[in-house]
């Protein structure tokens, strides 16, 4: 069975139409952003184990997991924000044009945040400021990143608004966040991430605060934008169908390592490690029941643990899996890190 | 491992004592201050035993001796009175009129309180203004109100400083007994056909009094700053009672020449409030619910 | 909007009128007969009768509140004995912008040094300087200011001679002489302040720097000190205010010790004053100053919420 025909059959049943043709990849273009073996430390406990994986221009990437996978972290590395100094960082992560950021200074990261690279975030009631009117939250960035001068920000900012569906636009520059439903402050967030025409955005779970009908509202409308601006968008997703619908690849993420990785439809449709097949729930050789819960909730990795995180949860672990950490290696289309695959 | 055998040869020890050793390791400056606070405490109580003079002796050869005077460790006054014993004495009226104090004033805000949250309707109404009012003076000037138709004397700062505390601890226990009256069991007792002077009995005063006795806790300073206050500006416990505010009061006249007169018990009457307050703090810390979950 | 101010202000006036109601029981309980006292030592059974009559104390109590909740509003207070001067003059022209004075001298002083030393606490938590600062927070919240207040006059008149340490000076009228002259009393009020507004500047920028929307404010480039300053300190403003309401009262108990350290003429010396001379109508003014004073600003504090937080505001 042909992966392509599978993912083509999945649009025509569930993709919304709106979505539109899916740019092919073109592997040959320089990445704009390729992670490699980034590691990430928070005082005795490891949050992220040599993530690995590379987003080209103008691509869309899903990264899933369970919470306390390392998803947010990952996006929150990304635009600098996990720059305290209990927090260890190794590995590369090299953003096109700006070298690798690993190591950059706040100033440095002053002139991609916000400018090469936005981030919409997962509760747009708390990611506004109550305080501040919504012209102010969106012309702010306008003024101060691109320089436009007060009268150009706010036909700039109205422009913004209309184009992410919001209308009366003049006097919404006016109200506060409370004054809008929970849709219209997402919508508010995707304008002022989208105000800078920024390379890469990140969308840490853009519509778990909504209610599900205006969910696909809004992430069409992110994936419209952003292909327009020719941006690439990394999603950080829990639910695997809206990632099969808006992700080219995606990343599962399980206590910070990376499970599977690869084009969204070949791992989705034919998971190969337990994890991916658990989370997509399809029963292969075991129910989803039987993944072992952990002892209390969300995985925590206080100390390092020398094999894949995954196996004192997992139905086919062997003796090898708590012992010796797998390689992500290229597998069927994929990179897989197990011992114990399903095939 | 070097934790895990720590806490093997803690375990070998009585429970108790492993858990209040664990206590004053984490909770360092509330252990010093509860031992200063206790060092007055004792003072106050054994006075004649520890001062080396009595409190109104006065030492002809001796006026305004400054101190580490042969006889008198921290010097003397105006009148030729030993400091250290009169700051000693000093610290029975602090703590005494600090303790009265808050005594009355939490009985009275029980009282106020339990009727202003257990009437309803227009009784609770005109409580809650009255309370309002109450809160509306701040406590010293409210006690120098008082002092005004009670006249001078240590019972009328206690009297005077405890009724002018009776406004918040009455605002307190009414929203506890509010929040007691709202929970189901008390629903439950009333549906269930117990008196209703019996569910307050067994249900709702316990249940209040022990938020009020942490509040009080942390009220004794207040009480303290509040009475030497008076005293301070002269209107509350007479000369020549060694009390710390008249004390500095005296003092300040000298302030240019003989700063250790006024020195001597401000010096003390600081240690005492910020040890009292730690104490405060410290006891709300550990028994506060509504902290504890912050925390 | 206007409704809620409305009921705003008129629960403010029913405070006030039971204020009155308590303030006016308490003269009625002071000890010793004031028709004695005026009267002196031309004390006649006729010359008693005819000033009680004159004076109204002859009718029932609830006529005689009225009749002074009357005078008081429109400013007949009586006349002080001692002074022989009418108390409201006394009050509201000599004490009063004595004690405002100080007490807006030390709010301000400690709101320009405590927003400042709370921010860099709390940004700077765990450090060196917010452990100093917590100490000084710790001591500041309960060093009795009287005692403080001395300790400053020894170091800075006394020892340094910098600061002049007795009396009111009106800065209105001699400028410089009033800001020196008013230099160690502001300070010795607004250690408390002060040390309570570092503490809560920092506890609540704290929890504030920790909402997504500071996360947010960072992501969108918003450089560091415009998202404490503008993002954190905008969100922090109510809290802030309301503390200051509620520790009004501290503020004004605090001026009466402080004029009494420094002597100055304020209400402080004039309550205390009236209490040694038994002069029991200006105290009751001072405790209706007070009172007032207290409940207009709480008022104003809560009249000014829906302008500190939007969310508040009727939609």
């Amino acid at each position: 069975m042909k992966p392509m025909d599978l993912g083509a059959a999945r649009a025509s049943t569930s993709l919304p139409a709106a979505l539109g043709q899916r740019i092919e990849p073109t592997p040959e273009s320089k990445p704009l952003l390729k992670i490699e073996e980034l590691s990430l430390s928070r005082g005795e406990s490891l949050i992220l184990d040599n993530v690995t994986f590379s987003l080209r221009r103008g691509g869309t990437l899903g990264l899933l997991g369970e919470s306390g996978a390392g998803k947010s972290t990952i996006a929150l590395t990304l635009i600098g924000l996990l720059r305290t100094p209990e927090v260890g960082l190794s590995g590369t992560i090299e953003l096109d044009g700006a070298g690798n950021v690993t190591e950059a200074g706040e100033d440095a990261w002053l002139k991609l945040r916000g400018r090469r690279v936005a981030m919409i975030f997962q509760d747009a009631s708390a990611a506004l400021n109550p305080c501040f009117t919504i012209g102010r939250q969106l012309m702010t960035p306008l003024r101060r990143v691109m320089g436009l001068s007060r009268s150009a920000a706010r036909a700039r900012a109205i422009e913004l608004l209309e184009s992410v569906g919001l209308n009366d636009t003049p006097s919404r520059l006016s109200a506060y966040p409370h004054q809008l439903s929970g849709g219209m402050q997402q919508r508010v967030m995707i304008a002022i991430a989208l105000s800078s025409n920024p390379d890469l955005l990140l969308a840490d779970e853009p519509t778990s605060a909504l209610d599900v009908t205006i969910q696909a509202q809004i992430i069409r409308l992110i994936l419209e934008e952003t292909r327009r601006r020719s941006a690439s968008c990394i999603f950080v997703l829990h639910d695997l169908a809206l990632a099969s619908q808006c992700c080219d690849d995606i990343v599962v993420l399980y206590g910070g390592q990376v499970m599977e990785t690869g084009p969204s439809r070949i791992v989705l449709e034919a998971p190969m490690h337990p994890y991916t097949a658990a989370l997509k729930g399809c029963v292969l050789e075991f129910d989803t029941e039987e993944l072992r819960p952990l002892p209390s909730g969300a995985p925590s990795f206080a100390s390092k643990t020398p094999g894949c995180r995954f196996a004192p949860r997992c139905p086919r672990a062997l003796e090898k899996c708590a012992a010796n950490k797998p390689p992500l290696a290229d597998v069927h289309g994929r990179k897989l890190a197990c011992w114990n695959p399903l095939t | 491992m070097v934790d895990l055998s720590a806490d093997i040869e803690l375990s070998k020890q009585p429970a108790r004592v492993s858990a209040i050793l664990a206590f004053a390791r984490s909770n360092i400056f509330f252990v010093i201050a509860a031992t200063v606070v206790a060092i007055f405490v004792l003072s106050a109580v054994f006075a004649p035993l520890v001062a080396p003079h009595p409190p109104l002796d006065q030492d002809m050869a001796a006026f305004m001796s400054p101190p580490l005077t042969e006889n008198h460790l921290l010097g003397t006054d105006s009148f030729g009175r030993d400091l250290l014993s009169r700051t000693i004495y000093g610290a029975r009226y602090a703590l005494a009129i600090g303790f009265g104090a808050v005594l009355i004033g939490a009985m009275g805000g029980l009282i106020v309180g339990m009727a202003a949250g257990l009437s309803g309707g227009v009784t609770e109404w005109a409580l809650m203004r009255f309370i309002d009012a109450l809160l509306a003076l701040p406590s010293l000037i409210m006690a120098i109100a008082f002092i005004s138709i009670l006249g001078q004397g240590v019972d009328k700062v206690i009297l005077a400083v405890g009724v002018a505390l009776i406004g918040p601890f009455s605002r307190t226990v009414r929203a506890d007994v509010l929040q007691i009256k709202a929970q189901a069991f008390v629903e439950a007792a009333g549906l269930m056909g117990v008196k209703r002077l019996a569910i307050i009995w067994r249900h709702i005063l316990p249940n209040v009094i022990f938020p009020l006795a942490v509040q009080a806790t942390i009220r004794v300073s207040y009480a303290v700053l509040v009475s030497s206050g008076l005293s301070f500006l002269g209107i509350g416990v007479a000369p020549p009672t060694p009390d710390w505010g008249l004390m500095i009061a005296e003092g300040r006249s000298f302030v240019s020449f003989a700063p250790w007169i006024a020195g001597v018990p401000g010096t003390a009457l600081a240690i005492l409030l910020i040890a009292l307050s730690i104490v405060g703090d410290g006891v709300r810390e550990h028994f506060d619910p509504k902290l504890r979950k912050q925390g | 909007m206007l409704l809620f101010a409305a009921g705003k202000v008129l629960q403010t006036l029913m405070v006030l009128l039971i204020v009155s109601v308590v303030s006016f029981t308490l003269l009625k309980l002071a000890p010793g007969d004031p028709i004695q006292i005026m009267l002196g030592t031309e004390n006649s059974p006729e010359a008693y009768a005819s000033l009680m009559k004159q004076l109204g104390l002859d009718r029932p109590m609830v006529e005689q509140y009225f009749h002074w909740l009357k005078n008081f509003v429109t400013g007949d207070w009586g006349v002080s004995y001692v002074g022989k001067a009418p108390i409201f003059q006394y009050a509201f022209i000599e004490a009063l912008p004595v004690t405002l004075t100080l007490a807006v001298s030390a709010l301000a002083l400690s709101i320009l040094i405590g927003v400042p030393l709370g921010v860099l606490s709390a940004t700077r938590r765990g450090s060196g300087w917010d452990a100093i600062t917590s100490v000084f927070t710790l001591t500041g919240t309960s060093f009795p200011s009287f005692y403080l207040g001395i300790l400053l006059i020894w170091l800075f008149g006394v020892k340094l001679g910098l600061f002049p340490t007795m009396g009111f000076v009106a800065p209105w009228n001699d400028f410089w002489g009033g800001i020196t002259h008013m230099t160690l009393p502001a300070i010795t009020l607004s250690i408390y302040f002060l040390a309570m507004i570092v503490r809560m500047t920092r506890a609540n920028l704290i929890e504030v720097l920790e909402q997504p929307y500071i996360a947010a404010a960072r992501a969108r480039g918003e450089p560091n000190w415009r998202v404490v300053w503008v993002h954190g300190l905008r969100n922090i403003l109510m809290p802030l205010v309301t503390i200051l309401g509620l520790q009004l009262g501290a503020l004004l108990q605090g001026a009466v010790l402080t004029e009494t350290v420094f002597s100055l003429p304020g209400i402080g010396q004039m309550i205390t004053n009236a209490v040694l001379n038994r002069e029991y109508g200006i105290v009751q003014a001072g405790v209706m100053i007070t009172a007032c004073l207290f409940i207009t600003t709480n008022l104003l504090v809560d009249l000014a919420y829906p302008y500190l937080d939007p969310r508040l505001r009727p939609r």
